[in-house]
């Protein structure tokens, strides 16, 4: 045990050095794929190709956003992408905060089994809920709409919401409804106006999880729509990339717009991230 | 020697149906009579279906309703005309033809594997990048921020990325290993680098889930337990087997709950960057059923692959999950 303590200092050193190397390359490596995306809509095309690459535009240029902004379908994409992903998130708010308010606060005697229920649709594959879809869409017209895309994202955006919902609404303190009852609101008063003003918080991390499930839904997307009229972003990009190959300047551009109203949402609320991705690791 | 868990710990690693076992008996503790007291917990109960119900019958519509259909489409042959023949009951003939196509066991097998070894890789590294950024200090909380960038990043958008990274000629990962006095090799064309690069990628998009969790569950982690340990002359590794990963539990719970229904159902890299290529060496489940419904325009065989799909999924998660409590019940 003393030879352990005496060898400490260098030990120490040196395995705060390993970390260290360990934690450089890792951010390294976290970093490169989304400064590669942003370089590139940067790059003219020459630069693109070539060899040997670079990774920084030598000289960048706006001509790759000019000609996303410009073109008729990607504003097609990005405004199908809002219509989807606000459509299920608005809904999927709308029957979930209540949903979670009464499986977290009023039990009844199937709400364990039906909660459950709910979480496992969370471990369905989506590609498996396409055929049905597709089938009842062809029928009612629905293909190609973002509206009808908003409500096959229900399956996946509202499970997650009520799941993290619960979470938070399990831990409100009791007094806080014993006060809302006392003052005589029924349950949908308090809900309303004590829960949820209270919860806004959670709330909008909650929001923030549907709406990015929904923003970044490719499979489903994919096989309801075939054309422009249709097609969210992740199916014109990753489309895109399969057809024609050589358009990386204007997808990376492309990229880069459909990227940054997460972006900028997500370092508004760094925070509320990182609780609503642990809730429920950290329990207890 | 065996740390005990902080009964908390063990509370919270139950998978997330089971979360909430404390039931708000709010009107049995009230010292109301009896007949109150009933028609109260009555009454929470009438709130607690109103208020539950829209969001138990949308997913019906939307998830239960298509499942079912899906199960009996299985069990029909079908035609892809709108106005085409009646279909008819033809029992379990689409799932023959499925479970004889050389094809889907292909898929499955290639799904199983990438959920196993992805999950273990996805554990390790996340474990190693959490262990290395535990301590709170300004660099490393500044590397926190760095980890967590991929959470931002759609999976098409990281496939896109990855897939040009990592191509021959004009891609950074190449012109790296070339600075190294190493030629790199065509990626996308050899089956098992191709795998590499699907793994490499998805990986890259569930690390930060991966380390934002076990972080939490980390600094939930006394530190006296630790200084306790060493001081009793337990070595480094000593007490990452014997304390940190124990207590770590219920977060590796987690991720192994959340991540291995995503590592399943992986589709969007898959599409992107190989295509199942090439070949079929990259060609998983979802992949697989895509192009079956979509591409062969097989629909009955289509719903008997989700079916089984769902079944292979179910399983499996099942016999985890019974493992686990298995584990559990032993401690």
């Amino acid at each position: 045990m003393n030879r352990t303590q005496s060898r400490h200092p260098v030990r120490t050193l040196s395995r705060a050095t390993a970390f260290g190397v360990l934690a450089v390359v890792a951010a390294f490596l976290f970093v490169v794929p989304v400064v590669w995306v942003v370089a590139t809509s940067l790059k003219p095309d020459g630069e693109i190709f070539a060899i040997p690459p670079t990774l920084l535009p030598k000289e960048p240029t706006l001509a790759h956003f000019v000609s996303v902004l410009g073109d008729e379908s990607i504003l097609r994409f990005f405004r199908n992408s809002l219509v989807a992903a606000g459509l299920a998130t608005g809904v999927s708010l709308l029957l979930g905060v209540p949903a979670a308010f009464g499986f977290a606060r009023f039990r009844y005697r199937a709400s364990g089994l039906l909660l459950g229920a709910v979480l496992v649709t969370r471990m369905f594959p989506p590609v498996a809920l396409a055929l049905p879809f597709f089938l009842q869409f062809r029928q009612l017209g629905l293909l190609d709409s973002p509206v009808g895309l908003a409500v096959a994202y229900l399956p996946v955006v509202l499970p997650l919401v009520i799941w993290m919902l619960e979470g938070f609404f399990r831990e409100l303190p009791e007094e806080v409804l014993e006060a809302a009852r006392l003052d005589g609101m029924g349950s949908l008063g308090s809900l309303l106006r004590i829960v949820v003003p209270i919860s806004r918080p959670s709330i909008a991390v909650a929001t923030m999880f549907g709406f990015l499930a929904a923003w970044n839904e490719f499979v489903i997307a994919l096989s309801l729509t075939r054309t422009p009229a249709g097609q969210t972003m992740p199916v014109g990009i990753g489309g895109y990339i399969t057809q024609f190959q050589t358009l990386w300047g204007d997808m990376t551009a492309a990229s880069v717009l459909y990227l940054a109203p997460v972006l900028v949402i997500t370092a508004l609320a760094q925070r509320g991230i990182i609780s609503g991705l642990t809730a429920g690791a950290t329990k207890g | 020697m065996r740390a005990d868990h902080p009964a908390g710990a063990v509370a919270a690693a139950g998978p997330a149906p089971v979360r909430g076992q404390r039931a708000p008996t709010v009107a049995g503790d009230r010292p109301h009579g009896r007949t109150r007291g009933r028609t109260i917990a009555g009454r929470r109960r009438l709130t607690g279906i109103m208020m539950t119900a829209p969001a138990l019958v949308a997913l019906a519509a939307t998830a239960l309703f298509p499942l079912l259909w899906t199960v009996s489409l299985s069990l029909q042959s079908f035609s892809v005309a709108v106005g085409g023949p009646e279909p008819g009951f033809v029992g379990l003939a689409n799932y023959g033809r499925v479970l004889a196509n050389p094809a889907f066991w292909t898929a499955l097998g290639q799904t199983l594997a990438y959920v196993v070894v992805t999950l273990v890789v996805e554990l390790a590294v996340g474990l190693a990048v959490a262990l290395a950024l535990a301590k709170e200090t300004a660099g490393r909380k500044a590397l926190r921020v760095v980890v967590a960038l991929p959470l931002m990043i759609a999976p098409v958008v990281a496939a896109m990325a990855w897939k040009f990274l990592f191509s021959p000629g004009y891609g950074l990962v190449n012109e790296g290993l070339a600075r190294l006095g190493i030629e790199g090799p065509a990626w996308l064309a050899d089956p098992w680098l191709a795998r590499a690069t699907i793994l490499v990628t998805n990986a890259w998009i569930a690390l930060p889930f991966v380390i934002l969790v076990l972080l939490a569950g980390l600094a939930n982690i006394p530190g006296e337990l630790n200084e306790a340990a060493r001081v009793d002359g337990a070595g480094h590794w000593r007490r990452l087997w014997h304390i940190t990963l124990p207590l770590l539990r219920p977060a590796i719970l987690i991720i192994l709950v959340i991540r291995l229904a995503d590592a399943f159902r992986v589709f969007d890299a898959v599409y992107v960057i190989t295509g199942g290529g090439p070949g079929d060496a990259t060609e998983v489940l979802s992949t697989f059923l895509y192009r079956q419904m979509f591409t062969s325009a097989d629909f009955a065989g289509g719903a008997a692959t989700s079916v089984l799909f769902v079944v292979v999924i179910a399983l499996t998660a099942g016999a985890v999950f019974a493992v686990l409590r298995q584990r559990e019940d032993r401690r």
